[in-house]
Protein backbone atom coordinates (compact mmCIF):
# COMPACT_ATOMS: atom_id res chain seq x y z
CA UNK A 1 0.00 0.00 0.00
CA UNK A 2 2.37 2.04 0.72
CA UNK A 3 4.87 1.28 -1.69
CA UNK A 4 1.97 2.10 -4.27
CA UNK A 5 1.41 5.31 -3.20
CA UNK A 6 5.00 6.49 -2.77
CA UNK A 7 5.21 4.89 -6.55
CA UNK A 8 2.35 6.77 -7.75
CA UNK A 9 4.13 9.86 -6.21
CA UNK A 10 7.17 9.19 -7.89
CA UNK A 11 5.42 8.93 -10.81
CA UNK A 12 3.55 11.89 -10.89
CA UNK A 13 6.55 14.25 -10.08
CA UNK A 14 7.86 12.44 -12.39
CA UNK A 15 5.91 13.65 -15.31
CA UNK A 16 5.42 17.11 -13.99
CA UNK A 17 8.73 18.41 -13.24
CA UNK A 18 11.68 15.61 -14.00
CA UNK A 19 11.86 17.40 -17.85
CA UNK A 20 11.81 20.62 -16.19
CA UNK A 21 14.14 19.73 -14.11
CA UNK A 22 16.92 18.53 -16.25
CA UNK A 23 16.78 22.01 -17.90
CA UNK A 24 17.77 23.50 -14.62
CA UNK A 25 20.44 21.40 -14.38
CA UNK A 26 21.57 22.00 -17.53
CA UNK A 27 21.51 25.45 -17.14
CA UNK A 28 23.60 25.22 -13.95
CA UNK A 29 26.12 23.03 -14.95
CA UNK A 30 29.32 23.21 -17.17
CA UNK A 31 29.12 19.26 -17.82
CA UNK A 32 25.78 18.95 -19.60
CA UNK A 33 26.59 14.95 -19.50
CA UNK A 34 26.11 15.04 -15.94
CA UNK A 35 22.83 16.68 -16.07
CA UNK A 36 20.60 13.54 -16.09
CA UNK A 37 23.21 11.72 -13.46
CA UNK A 38 22.38 14.65 -11.07
CA UNK A 39 18.41 14.44 -11.34
CA UNK A 40 18.33 11.09 -10.56
CA UNK A 41 20.18 11.62 -7.89
CA UNK A 42 18.18 14.40 -6.37
CA UNK A 43 14.98 12.50 -7.19
CA UNK A 44 16.13 9.16 -5.80
CA UNK A 45 17.49 11.41 -2.47
CA UNK A 46 14.12 13.50 -2.33
CA UNK A 47 11.86 10.33 -2.77
CA UNK A 48 14.22 8.13 -0.47
CA UNK A 49 13.59 10.33 2.83
CA UNK A 50 9.82 9.67 3.67
CA UNK A 51 9.85 12.53 5.87
CA UNK A 52 10.16 14.56 2.87
CA UNK A 53 7.29 12.55 0.95
CA UNK A 54 4.71 13.06 3.22
CA UNK A 55 4.50 16.58 1.93
CA UNK A 56 4.07 16.38 -1.52
CA UNK A 57 3.27 19.82 -2.05
CA UNK A 58 7.08 20.41 -1.14
CA UNK A 59 8.61 18.04 -3.07
CA UNK A 60 9.49 20.28 -5.95
CA UNK A 61 11.11 22.65 -3.76
CA UNK A 62 13.35 19.74 -2.60
CA UNK A 63 13.84 18.48 -5.68
CA UNK A 64 15.11 22.10 -6.91
CA UNK A 65 17.19 22.89 -4.03
CA UNK A 66 19.08 19.36 -4.40
CA UNK A 67 19.68 19.95 -8.11
CA UNK A 68 21.10 23.30 -7.07
CA UNK A 69 23.36 21.51 -4.40
CA UNK A 70 24.27 18.69 -6.40
CA UNK A 71 24.82 20.82 -9.38
CA UNK A 72 26.79 23.12 -7.09
CA UNK A 73 29.77 20.19 -5.75
CA UNK A 74 29.45 18.60 -9.19
CA UNK A 75 30.48 22.30 -10.25
CA UNK A 76 32.88 22.23 -7.57
CA UNK A 77 34.82 19.00 -8.59
CA UNK A 78 35.30 20.47 -12.15
CA UNK A 79 36.72 23.91 -10.91
CA UNK A 80 40.13 22.71 -10.79
CA UNK A 81 39.56 21.05 -14.82
CA UNK A 82 38.34 23.90 -15.80
CA UNK A 83 40.98 26.05 -15.05
CA UNK A 84 43.39 23.96 -17.19
CA UNK A 85 41.58 23.87 -20.24
CA UNK A 86 41.47 27.02 -22.44
CA UNK A 87 38.93 29.43 -22.31
CA UNK A 88 36.88 28.58 -25.26
CA UNK A 89 35.28 24.91 -25.16
CA UNK A 90 36.38 22.63 -27.08
CA UNK A 91 34.54 22.05 -29.95
CA UNK A 92 32.52 19.24 -28.94
CA UNK A 93 31.66 17.67 -32.48
CA UNK A 94 31.76 14.40 -31.49
CA UNK A 95 28.32 12.88 -31.52
CA UNK A 96 26.90 12.66 -28.32
CA UNK A 97 23.39 13.31 -28.38
CA UNK A 98 21.79 15.83 -30.17
CA UNK A 99 20.19 17.99 -27.25
CA UNK A 100 23.00 18.34 -25.78
CA UNK A 101 25.16 18.95 -28.57
CA UNK A 102 22.90 21.90 -29.56
CA UNK A 103 23.20 23.22 -25.68
CA UNK A 104 26.49 22.99 -26.14
CA UNK A 105 26.52 25.39 -28.99
CA UNK A 106 23.62 27.52 -27.37
CA UNK A 107 24.93 31.43 -27.40
CA UNK A 108 23.29 31.95 -24.10
CA UNK A 109 25.14 28.38 -22.12
CA UNK A 110 28.59 29.66 -23.68
CA UNK A 111 27.68 33.28 -21.95
CA UNK A 112 26.18 31.68 -18.76
CA UNK A 113 29.56 29.56 -18.33
CA UNK A 114 31.45 33.16 -17.68
CA UNK A 115 29.16 33.99 -14.73
CA UNK A 116 30.07 33.45 -11.18
CA UNK A 117 28.40 30.74 -9.88
CA UNK A 118 26.11 32.65 -7.28
CA UNK A 119 24.81 35.30 -10.46
CA UNK A 120 24.47 31.54 -12.29
CA UNK A 121 22.10 30.38 -9.82
CA UNK A 122 20.43 33.40 -8.71
CA UNK A 123 19.84 33.98 -12.41
CA UNK A 124 18.79 30.10 -13.39
CA UNK A 125 16.43 29.86 -10.84
CA UNK A 126 14.86 33.78 -10.91
CA UNK A 127 13.94 33.32 -14.42
CA UNK A 128 14.03 29.78 -15.49
CA UNK A 129 12.58 28.50 -12.46
CA UNK A 130 10.93 31.48 -12.01
CA UNK A 131 10.95 31.47 -8.15
CA UNK A 132 9.87 34.67 -6.52
CA UNK A 133 13.41 36.67 -5.00
CA UNK A 134 12.08 35.38 -1.51
CA UNK A 135 12.50 31.72 -3.06
CA UNK A 136 15.77 32.04 -4.43
CA UNK A 137 17.15 33.80 -1.26
CA UNK A 138 15.64 31.08 0.61
CA UNK A 139 16.99 28.73 -1.63
CA UNK A 140 20.67 29.45 -1.75
CA UNK A 141 20.35 30.60 1.51
CA UNK A 142 21.06 34.52 0.86
CA UNK A 143 19.43 38.01 2.01
CA UNK A 144 16.92 38.96 -0.53
CA UNK A 145 19.31 42.06 -1.18
CA UNK A 146 22.42 39.96 -2.27
CA UNK A 147 19.60 37.92 -4.84
CA UNK A 148 19.01 41.28 -6.20
CA UNK A 149 22.67 42.42 -6.54
CA UNK A 150 23.79 39.02 -7.87
CA UNK A 151 20.66 38.62 -10.56
CA UNK A 152 21.50 42.53 -11.99
CA UNK A 153 25.37 41.83 -12.31
CA UNK A 154 24.72 38.71 -13.29
CA UNK A 155 22.24 40.30 -16.20
CA UNK A 156 24.93 42.92 -17.05
CA UNK A 157 27.95 40.41 -17.51
CA UNK A 158 25.63 38.32 -19.41
CA UNK A 159 24.73 41.09 -21.88
CA UNK A 160 28.92 42.08 -22.10
CA UNK A 161 29.62 38.41 -22.63
CA UNK A 162 26.54 37.68 -25.23
CA UNK A 163 27.73 40.98 -27.12
CA UNK A 164 31.14 39.51 -27.32
CA UNK A 165 29.94 36.80 -29.42
CA UNK A 166 27.90 38.15 -31.44
CA UNK B 1 3.05 0.72 -13.07
CA UNK B 2 2.86 0.54 -17.04
CA UNK B 3 0.74 3.12 -17.59
CA UNK B 4 3.08 5.87 -18.59
CA UNK B 5 5.60 5.67 -21.25
CA UNK B 6 9.50 6.71 -19.19
CA UNK B 7 10.75 9.22 -21.98
CA UNK B 8 7.19 11.14 -22.12
CA UNK B 9 7.36 13.20 -18.83
CA UNK B 10 4.47 14.68 -18.73
CA UNK B 11 0.98 14.45 -19.72
CA UNK B 12 0.81 17.71 -21.80
CA UNK B 13 -0.26 17.70 -25.12
CA UNK B 14 1.08 21.63 -25.53
CA UNK B 15 4.47 20.93 -27.66
CA UNK B 16 6.54 24.21 -27.29
CA UNK B 17 7.82 26.38 -30.52
CA UNK B 18 5.25 29.31 -30.01
CA UNK B 19 8.94 30.80 -29.73
CA UNK B 20 11.77 31.15 -31.33
CA UNK B 21 14.70 29.51 -29.42
CA UNK B 22 18.01 29.62 -30.69
CA UNK B 23 16.86 31.59 -33.17
CA UNK B 24 15.47 34.13 -31.11
CA UNK B 25 18.69 34.12 -28.95
CA UNK B 26 20.17 36.10 -31.69
CA UNK B 27 19.38 39.46 -31.45
CA UNK B 28 20.48 38.94 -27.29
CA UNK B 29 17.99 40.90 -25.24
CA UNK B 30 16.32 42.08 -28.36
CA UNK B 31 14.05 39.50 -28.34
CA UNK B 32 10.70 40.50 -28.10
CA UNK B 33 8.74 39.39 -25.22
CA UNK B 34 6.11 37.32 -25.18
CA UNK B 35 2.72 38.96 -24.72
CA UNK B 36 1.26 36.34 -22.34
CA UNK B 37 -1.87 36.14 -20.40
CA UNK B 38 -1.37 35.22 -16.68
CA UNK B 39 -1.85 31.31 -16.15
CA UNK B 40 -4.37 31.06 -13.27
CA UNK B 41 -2.74 27.72 -12.58
CA UNK B 42 0.64 29.04 -11.67
CA UNK B 43 0.71 28.16 -7.50
CA UNK B 44 3.17 30.54 -6.66
CA UNK B 45 5.92 28.20 -6.21
CA UNK B 46 6.41 29.07 -10.00
CA UNK B 47 6.03 25.04 -10.95
CA UNK B 48 8.22 25.58 -14.00
CA UNK B 49 6.84 24.16 -16.90
CA UNK B 50 9.30 22.06 -19.17
CA UNK B 51 7.41 23.53 -22.06
CA UNK B 52 9.06 26.61 -22.21
CA UNK B 53 7.70 30.05 -20.67
CA UNK B 54 4.40 29.01 -20.21
CA UNK B 55 2.82 30.26 -16.67
CA UNK B 56 4.09 33.64 -16.56
CA UNK B 57 3.43 33.17 -12.08
CA UNK B 58 6.23 34.88 -10.71
CA UNK B 59 7.68 35.95 -13.99
CA UNK B 60 5.07 38.64 -14.11
CA UNK B 61 6.40 42.55 -13.64
CA UNK B 62 9.53 41.54 -15.69
CA UNK B 63 11.30 44.00 -17.32
CA UNK B 64 12.10 43.42 -21.04
CA UNK B 65 15.71 42.34 -20.30
CA UNK B 66 14.51 39.75 -17.76
CA UNK B 67 11.94 38.26 -19.59
CA UNK B 68 14.38 38.16 -23.26
CA UNK B 69 16.59 35.78 -20.55
CA UNK B 70 13.84 33.76 -19.63
CA UNK B 71 12.25 33.10 -23.11
CA UNK B 72 16.02 32.28 -23.79
CA UNK B 73 16.75 30.31 -21.12
CA UNK B 74 14.03 27.97 -22.12
CA UNK B 75 15.02 27.89 -25.18
CA UNK B 76 17.87 26.65 -24.63
CA UNK B 77 17.06 23.44 -22.61
CA UNK B 78 13.89 23.07 -24.71
CA UNK B 79 15.02 19.95 -26.32
CA UNK B 80 16.48 18.04 -23.42
CA UNK B 81 14.22 15.23 -22.41
CA UNK B 82 14.96 12.43 -19.91
CA UNK B 83 16.44 9.20 -21.84
CA UNK B 84 14.44 6.88 -21.95
CA UNK B 85 15.03 4.40 -19.15
CA UNK B 86 14.96 7.63 -16.16
CA UNK B 87 11.79 6.66 -15.06
CA UNK B 88 12.12 2.87 -15.01
CA UNK B 89 15.43 3.56 -12.87
CA UNK B 90 13.77 5.21 -10.30
CA UNK B 91 11.10 3.06 -9.98
CA UNK B 92 14.23 0.50 -8.91
CA UNK B 93 16.23 3.36 -7.70
CA UNK B 94 14.18 4.80 -5.18
CA UNK B 95 12.99 1.70 -3.19
CA UNK B 96 16.62 0.27 -3.28
CA UNK B 97 18.26 3.59 -1.46
CA UNK B 98 15.13 3.69 1.21
CA UNK B 99 15.96 -0.28 1.90
CA UNK B 100 20.26 0.87 2.02
CA UNK B 101 19.14 3.90 4.82
CA UNK B 102 16.84 1.54 6.91
CA UNK B 103 19.73 -1.05 6.80
CA UNK B 104 22.10 1.50 7.53
CA UNK B 105 19.69 2.08 11.22
CA UNK B 106 19.74 -1.25 11.37
CA UNK B 107 23.45 -1.84 11.26
CA UNK B 108 23.77 1.18 13.86
CA UNK B 109 21.32 -0.92 15.72
CA UNK B 110 23.33 -3.68 16.02
CA UNK B 111 26.89 -1.97 16.05
CA UNK B 112 25.43 -0.26 19.44
CA UNK B 113 24.22 -3.58 20.61
CA UNK B 114 27.53 -5.07 19.98
CA UNK B 115 29.48 -2.32 21.91
CA UNK B 116 27.21 -2.90 24.56
CA UNK B 117 27.59 -6.44 25.08
CA UNK B 118 31.24 -6.19 23.71
CA UNK B 119 33.03 -4.08 25.91
CA UNK B 120 32.14 -5.92 29.66
CA UNK B 121 33.28 -8.97 27.96
CA UNK B 122 36.60 -7.16 26.83
CA UNK B 123 36.98 -5.63 29.92
CA UNK B 124 36.53 -8.96 31.43
CA UNK B 125 39.07 -10.19 29.10
CA UNK B 126 41.86 -7.65 29.67
CA UNK B 127 40.64 -8.26 33.53
CA UNK B 128 41.35 -11.78 34.19
CA UNK B 129 45.35 -13.14 33.12
CA UNK B 130 46.39 -11.97 36.57
CA UNK B 131 43.38 -13.02 38.75
CA UNK B 132 43.11 -16.43 37.07
CA UNK B 133 46.48 -16.75 37.78
CA UNK B 134 46.33 -16.17 41.65
CA UNK B 135 43.14 -18.17 41.85
CA UNK B 136 43.81 -21.18 39.30
CA UNK B 137 40.89 -23.41 40.29
CA UNK B 138 37.57 -22.10 40.33
CA UNK B 139 35.71 -20.78 43.69
CA UNK B 140 32.50 -21.58 43.64
CA UNK B 141 31.70 -20.39 40.99
CA UNK B 142 28.82 -22.11 39.10
CA UNK B 143 26.58 -20.68 41.47
CA UNK B 144 27.20 -17.27 39.69
CA UNK B 145 25.71 -18.67 36.69
CA UNK B 146 22.67 -20.17 37.31
CA UNK B 147 21.56 -20.94 32.88
CA UNK B 148 25.06 -22.58 33.06
CA UNK B 149 24.50 -25.44 35.47
CA UNK B 150 25.17 -28.03 32.61
CA UNK B 151 28.72 -26.77 32.23
CA UNK B 152 31.76 -28.41 33.77
CA UNK B 153 34.06 -25.47 35.54
CA UNK B 154 36.81 -26.44 32.87
CA UNK B 155 37.93 -23.18 32.81
CA UNK B 156 40.24 -22.97 29.44
CA UNK B 157 37.16 -24.48 27.48
CA UNK B 158 34.91 -21.92 27.73
CA UNK B 159 31.19 -21.33 27.47
CA UNK B 160 29.87 -21.60 24.44
CA UNK B 161 26.64 -19.99 25.29
CA UNK B 162 28.77 -16.66 25.98
CA UNK B 163 28.33 -15.19 22.68
CA UNK B 164 28.58 -11.53 21.99
CA UNK B 165 24.58 -11.52 20.66
CA UNK B 166 22.22 -9.34 22.17
CA UNK B 167 20.24 -12.18 24.02
CA UNK B 168 23.31 -12.94 25.74
CA UNK B 169 24.01 -9.96 26.80
CA UNK B 170 22.38 -9.11 30.21
CA UNK B 171 23.92 -12.69 30.97
CA UNK B 172 27.39 -10.85 30.83
CA UNK B 173 26.58 -8.30 33.29
CA UNK B 174 25.56 -10.88 35.71
CA UNK B 175 28.55 -12.36 35.29
CA UNK B 176 30.77 -9.29 35.70
CA UNK B 177 28.92 -8.62 38.35
CA UNK B 178 29.42 -12.42 39.60
CA UNK B 179 33.30 -11.92 38.96
CA UNK B 180 33.54 -8.82 40.94
CA UNK B 181 32.43 -9.71 44.15
CA UNK B 182 33.71 -13.30 44.29
CA UNK B 183 34.30 -16.47 41.60
CA UNK B 184 37.18 -15.56 39.17
CA UNK B 185 39.31 -18.36 37.68
CA UNK B 186 36.63 -20.01 36.08
CA UNK B 187 35.35 -16.87 33.86
CA UNK B 188 38.82 -16.72 31.75
CA UNK B 189 37.98 -19.26 28.99
CA UNK B 190 34.72 -17.68 28.55
CA UNK B 191 35.73 -14.30 27.90
CA UNK B 192 38.73 -15.22 26.07
CA UNK B 193 36.43 -17.16 23.65
CA UNK B 194 33.29 -15.28 23.22
CA UNK B 195 34.76 -12.58 21.13
CA UNK B 196 36.27 -14.96 18.49
CA UNK B 197 33.54 -17.72 18.07
CA UNK B 198 30.26 -17.32 18.28
CA UNK B 199 28.65 -20.55 17.94
CA UNK B 200 24.90 -20.03 17.61
CA UNK B 201 24.33 -21.25 13.59
CA UNK B 202 21.97 -17.79 13.69
CA UNK B 203 23.49 -14.71 12.19
CA UNK B 204 25.19 -13.40 15.55
CA UNK B 205 26.16 -9.43 14.96
CA UNK B 206 29.58 -9.71 13.99
CA UNK B 207 32.20 -6.63 15.01
CA UNK B 208 32.63 -4.04 12.08
CA UNK B 209 36.12 -4.68 10.54
CA UNK B 210 38.37 -2.63 11.92
CA UNK B 211 41.47 -1.27 9.29
CA UNK B 212 43.58 -4.07 11.03
CA UNK B 213 41.13 -6.90 9.89
CA UNK B 214 41.18 -6.06 6.49
CA UNK B 215 44.37 -6.68 3.72
CA UNK B 216 45.18 -8.27 0.70
CA UNK B 217 43.61 -5.23 -0.90
CA UNK B 218 44.31 -5.39 -4.72
CA UNK B 219 42.45 -4.14 -7.65
CA UNK B 220 41.98 -5.53 -10.89
CA UNK B 221 41.30 -4.14 -14.75
CA UNK B 222 39.80 -5.86 -17.47
CA UNK B 223 40.33 -5.74 -20.78
CA UNK B 224 38.23 -2.54 -22.37
CA UNK B 225 35.21 -3.96 -24.31
CA UNK B 226 34.47 -2.78 -27.86
CA UNK B 227 32.36 0.17 -26.97
CA UNK B 228 35.46 1.51 -24.85
CA UNK B 229 33.01 0.47 -21.35
CA UNK B 230 35.53 -0.97 -18.98
CA UNK B 231 35.06 -3.19 -15.94
CA UNK B 232 36.64 -4.10 -12.88
CA UNK B 233 37.14 -4.37 -9.35
CA UNK B 234 38.79 -3.87 -5.75
CA UNK B 235 39.03 -6.94 -3.19
CA UNK B 236 39.71 -7.14 -0.35
CA UNK B 237 39.53 -9.65 2.04
CA UNK B 238 39.02 -10.00 6.23
CA UNK B 239 43.01 -10.99 7.49
CA UNK B 240 41.92 -11.53 11.28
CA UNK B 241 40.78 -14.58 12.71
CA UNK B 242 37.33 -13.68 13.52
CA UNK B 243 33.88 -12.57 11.52
CA UNK B 244 33.02 -9.16 10.94
CA UNK B 245 31.10 -6.83 8.83
CA UNK B 246 31.87 -4.12 6.81
CA UNK B 247 29.54 -1.65 6.98
CA UNK B 248 29.86 1.36 4.20
CA UNK B 249 31.07 0.91 0.92
CA UNK B 250 34.45 2.62 1.55
CA UNK B 251 35.67 5.47 -0.88
CA UNK B 252 36.79 5.26 -3.98
CA UNK B 253 38.30 8.39 -5.60
CA UNK B 254 40.26 8.97 -9.00
CA UNK B 255 42.89 10.83 -10.41
CA UNK B 256 44.01 11.70 -13.91
CA UNK B 257 46.96 10.74 -15.63
CA UNK B 258 48.31 11.69 -19.22
CA UNK B 259 45.94 13.08 -21.43
CA UNK B 260 43.42 12.61 -19.46
CA UNK B 261 41.43 15.97 -17.84
CA UNK B 262 39.87 15.89 -14.01
CA UNK B 263 37.09 18.18 -14.89
CA UNK B 264 36.16 15.53 -17.75
CA UNK B 265 36.01 12.81 -15.95
CA UNK B 266 33.17 12.07 -13.48
CA UNK B 267 32.48 9.46 -10.83
CA UNK B 268 29.38 8.09 -9.62
CA UNK B 269 27.74 5.79 -7.24
CA UNK B 270 25.69 3.27 -8.69
CA UNK B 271 22.11 2.87 -6.64
CA UNK B 272 21.76 -0.56 -4.75
CA UNK B 273 19.83 -2.83 -7.09
CA UNK B 274 20.23 -0.52 -10.22
CA UNK B 275 22.82 -2.57 -12.81
CA UNK B 276 22.45 0.54 -15.36
CA UNK B 277 25.72 0.03 -16.54
CA UNK B 278 25.84 -3.63 -16.31
CA UNK B 279 27.59 -3.57 -12.66
CA UNK B 280 26.70 -6.66 -10.47
CA UNK B 281 24.26 -5.35 -8.55
CA UNK B 282 25.31 -4.66 -5.00
CA UNK B 283 22.73 -6.12 -1.89
CA UNK B 284 20.88 -2.94 -0.65
CA UNK B 285 21.74 -3.78 2.84
CA UNK B 286 25.45 -2.15 1.89
CA UNK B 287 26.94 -4.46 4.10
CA UNK B 288 28.94 -7.56 3.98
CA UNK B 289 29.61 -10.23 6.51
CA UNK B 290 33.03 -11.79 6.30
CA UNK B 291 33.82 -14.56 7.63
CA UNK B 292 38.33 -14.97 7.91
CA UNK B 293 39.76 -15.25 4.75
CA UNK B 294 36.71 -13.92 3.03
CA UNK B 295 36.37 -11.01 0.98
CA UNK B 296 34.15 -8.45 -0.07
CA UNK B 297 34.38 -6.33 -3.89
CA UNK B 298 33.59 -3.06 -5.05
CA UNK B 299 33.13 -3.46 -8.57
CA UNK B 300 33.69 -0.60 -10.80
CA UNK B 301 33.29 0.09 -14.65
CA UNK B 302 34.39 3.10 -17.06
CA UNK B 303 32.02 4.51 -19.60
CA UNK B 304 33.96 6.74 -22.06
CA UNK B 305 32.68 9.41 -23.05
CA UNK B 306 35.23 10.47 -25.16
CA UNK B 307 38.38 8.51 -27.02
CA UNK B 308 41.51 9.98 -26.15
CA UNK B 309 42.63 12.55 -28.47
CA UNK B 310 45.35 10.94 -31.04
CA UNK B 311 48.53 12.71 -30.40
CA UNK B 312 50.41 10.03 -32.10
CA UNK B 313 50.76 11.42 -35.41
CA UNK B 314 52.10 14.78 -34.04
CA UNK B 315 55.30 15.18 -34.55
CA UNK B 316 57.35 15.71 -31.37
CA UNK B 317 59.67 18.12 -29.98
CA UNK B 318 62.21 15.96 -32.27
CA UNK B 319 64.17 18.90 -34.17
CA UNK B 320 65.24 20.97 -30.96
CA UNK B 321 66.68 17.56 -29.81
CA UNK B 322 67.90 16.60 -32.74
CA UNK B 323 69.72 19.83 -32.68
CA UNK B 324 71.35 19.84 -29.22
CA UNK B 325 71.61 16.64 -29.26
CA UNK B 326 73.40 16.03 -32.63
CA UNK B 327 72.66 12.92 -34.66
CA UNK B 328 68.81 11.93 -34.24
CA UNK B 329 69.32 8.27 -34.09
CA UNK B 330 71.21 9.19 -30.63
CA UNK B 331 69.68 7.35 -27.35
CA UNK B 332 69.60 10.55 -25.91
CA UNK B 333 66.08 11.14 -27.85
CA UNK B 334 64.34 8.16 -26.72
CA UNK B 335 63.17 9.76 -23.32
CA UNK B 336 61.72 12.32 -24.93
CA UNK B 337 59.32 10.00 -27.09
CA UNK B 338 58.43 8.17 -24.57
CA UNK B 339 56.32 11.03 -22.42
CA UNK B 340 54.84 12.35 -25.59
CA UNK B 341 53.27 9.16 -26.54
CA UNK B 342 52.24 8.94 -22.81
CA UNK B 343 50.32 11.50 -22.85
CA UNK B 344 48.08 11.03 -26.12
CA UNK B 345 46.87 7.68 -24.48
CA UNK B 346 45.50 9.43 -20.89
CA UNK B 347 44.29 6.80 -18.11
CA UNK B 348 42.44 7.43 -14.92
CA UNK B 349 43.73 5.75 -12.03
CA UNK B 350 41.20 4.18 -9.21
CA UNK B 351 42.02 3.95 -5.54
CA UNK B 352 39.88 2.44 -3.12
CA UNK B 353 39.64 2.62 0.61
CA UNK B 354 38.04 0.06 2.79
CA UNK B 355 35.37 1.94 5.50
CA UNK B 356 37.59 1.76 8.28
CA UNK B 357 40.48 4.06 6.16
CA UNK B 358 42.65 0.81 5.01
CA UNK B 359 44.00 -1.02 3.51
CA UNK B 360 44.39 0.95 -0.01
CA UNK B 361 43.90 -0.55 -3.11
CA UNK B 362 44.66 0.76 -6.72
CA UNK B 363 43.38 0.09 -10.37
CA UNK B 364 44.27 1.89 -13.44
CA UNK B 365 41.87 2.26 -16.03
CA UNK B 366 44.57 2.36 -19.17
CA UNK B 367 43.73 4.62 -22.37
CA UNK B 368 40.59 6.57 -20.55
CA UNK B 369 40.42 10.20 -21.04
CA UNK B 370 37.06 11.39 -20.65
CA UNK B 371 33.85 10.15 -19.20
CA UNK B 372 32.15 8.63 -16.21
CA UNK B 373 33.33 5.86 -13.11
CA UNK B 374 30.56 4.16 -11.89
CA UNK B 375 31.39 2.27 -8.76
CA UNK B 376 28.97 -0.17 -6.37
CA UNK B 377 28.75 -0.55 -3.24
CA UNK B 378 30.11 -3.39 -1.44
CA UNK B 379 29.05 -7.06 -1.95
CA UNK B 380 30.37 -10.55 -1.11
CA UNK B 381 33.18 -11.45 -3.51
CA UNK B 382 32.23 -14.03 -5.82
Amino acid sequence: MTAGTTVDHLTETYRAHYRSLLGLAALLLDDTASCEDVVQEAFIRVHAARKRVREPEKTLAYLRQTVVNLSRSALRRRILGLKLLSKPMPDMASAEEGAYDQLERDALIKAMRGLQRRQREVLVLRYFADMTEAQVAETLGLSVGSVKAYGSRGIAALRVAMEAQA
Amino acid sequence: MSTNRPGEPGPDGHEQGQHGGNDAVNGPWNTPSEPRSEDSAADGRGSFDADGPGDLGAAAGLDADEQALRAMMHGAVREIRPSDASLERLRHAVPARRARKRQAVVGLAAAALLVGTAVPTLLHVTNSPGSSDDHPSAVGHTSQVPGDSGHTDGGKQGHDKESPSGKDGPKDKDRDKGKDSGGKGDETGGGATAGADPTGSEMAPAATCGAGQLGNAVGTVGEPAADGKVYGSFKVSNVSGSDCTVAGGGSVTFEVQGAAQRGRVAMTEVAAGNSAVGLPVAPAAGTVRLAPGEAYEVHFAWVPSESCPTEGSSPDPDPTDGGTGGGGDEPGVEPQLVPGEGSADGSVALSHTAEPGAPTAAATIPDACAGTVYRTGVMAAS
